[in-house]
């Protein structure tokens, strides 16, 4: 509630359904839902409803083995691998801050970390590589597509190899990589891509 | 960065395409859908009395029954009406074959010690709220398609227990404990609006909005078999394998 909104926001209302509001705020707000605000009264039985739903649930993680057993009931249809199916497509490199020096304001905002963004098809990634403790790096990248979960996605740094598998908003990252050139497999539903030299 | 624009976490859409690449044979569609919809059927199997072995032969089988629906499959989108009524199916049966097996072993000498009073109860097994199960499988989809930030902020909030301070959570989180409320408030109405705009779509599929051709095959029979176990509810525009014989 302000001076210029006078109804009850998502704030007041979580805050008076936890009762973190005091005396005063408490007033305040069932002064107004009692007047009576439809809108609010609404709105506080809708935050209710989520909050208690929020509460609710406390159905356990599903155990893992039980995840492989559902897994597994697809193996028929899975005798060929994707990955054999799948040839490797070109990347293409859209942007390098190495090739494309930022300037000096917007190289303060963002450090040093190089920026490297591919288009792979009609999808894209962006990748920031960066150096670390002495000897080690870090790469974080973002994968633009429509549905992230189908991606995976496999680094080879040294003798390392490291598979990741981008969250539902496409974001990934691997840290404490060891320093020098490493490859980036990735790959979607259709094809896959390989980014291959990258460096900070 | 910019975030991915479509969030899988509760994109009506997402389902249907999920669904058409299992069709296709992707193996990891098939992983994804599990990952998605898993804890919807465990909740539903857990609502009935049955030890950890038995709901975990009812998780398997309602994952097997998918893979054999999925070529009849035509509207991924009511697929999460499809797992939960095939689970209460599969859990139902399973938790009163073990009720009956159970009641068969009892002699006379053992009398209610084994309690016969309960099994013979007209409400056993209990059964499971779907309705709530579903939404609560929805919020977690939902949760799953926030921010990281948001995510964690939620789940610490609600549902660790005990619920941590404040000052313990800014701490976690790295923020100042002054931003927590209004990042609460903002990462809660993501998730409100999210709910509220998945809802809408369920209702628009419900009253035959939809932006699939009507039922016009034999696989409609399940929709009217589906539908007929919860009357109280809309009925979805299932379009799968007919429930209860496709086993």
């Amino acid at each position: 509630m302000t001076r210029r909104d006078p109804h009850l926001d998502t704030r007041t209302l979580l805050d008076l359904l936890d009762q973190r509001l005091d005396a005063a705020a408490v007033a305040r707000a069932e002064s107004h839902l009692a007047q009576p605000c439809v809108a609010c009264r609404e709105r506080l039985r809708e935050v209710g409803a989520l909050v208690a739903t929020l509460r609710g649930d406390r159905t356990p993680d599903v155990p893992e083995a039980l995840t492989r057993r559902a897994l597994a009931a697809f193996a028929p249809h899975a005798a060929q691998p994707a990955g054999e199916r799948l040839a490797d497509a070109i990347a293409r490199l859209l942007f390098d801050s190495f090739a494309a020096p930022l300037p000096a304001a917007a190289r303060r905002a963002v450090g040093e970390a190089r920026r490297l963004r591919f288009a792979l098809g009609e999808d894209a990634i962006e990748l920031e590589l960066e150096r670390d403790a002495p000897g080690t790096m870090a790469m974080r990248g973002r994968l633009t597509a429509v549905e992230p979960a189908l991606w995976q996605l496999t680094l080879r740094a040294g003798d390392e190899v490291r598979p990741a598998a981008p969250d539902a908003w496409g974001a990934f990252a691997f840290d404490a990589l060891p320093a020098g050139p490493c490859t980036l497999h990735v790959r979607g539903p259709e094809r896959q891509f390989m980014l291959a030299d990258l460096a900070p | 960065m910019r975030p991915s624009p479509r969030p899988g976490g509760l994109d009506p859409d997402l389902d249907a395409r999920l669904v058409a690449r299992c069709q296709a044979g992707e193996p990891r569609a098939w992983e994804a859908l599990v990952r998605r919809h898993q804890r919807l059927v465990w909740a539903v199997a857990r609502a009935y009395r049955m030890d950890d072995e038995d709901r975990g032969d009812v998780f398997q089988e309602v994952f097997a029954a998918l893979v054999r629906a999925l070529p009849r499959m035509r509207d991924g989108r009511a697929l999460v009406r499809w797992l939960s009524v095939t689970t209460d199916r599969i859990a139902r049966t399973t938790a009163l074959r073990r009720r009956r097996e159970q009641a068969a072993r009892v002699t006379p000498a053992d009398g209610d010690a084994l309690g016969l009073d309960a099994l013979a109860a007209p409400d056993a097994p209990a059964g499971a709220d779907l309705e709530r199960l579903e939404r609560e499988a929805m919020v977690r989809l939902g949760l799953a398609g926030l921010s990281e930030r948001c995510r964690r902020l939620l789940l610490a909030l609600y549902f660790e227990d005990p619920r941590p301070a404040y000052g313990t959570l800014a701490e976690r989180l790295g923020v100042p404990v002054g931003s927590l409320g209004p990042t609460r408030a903002r990462c809660f109405d993501r998730l409100r609006e999210g709910l509220a705009a998945f809802e809408r779509s369920r209702a628009d599929d419900a009253a035959g909005i939809s932006r699939t051709p009507p039922p016009t095959s034999p696989d409609d029979g399940a929709s009217r078999r589906g539908a007929a176990l919860h009357r109280a509810r809309p009925a979805p525009a299932v379009r799968v394998a007919p429930l209860g014989t496709d086993r």
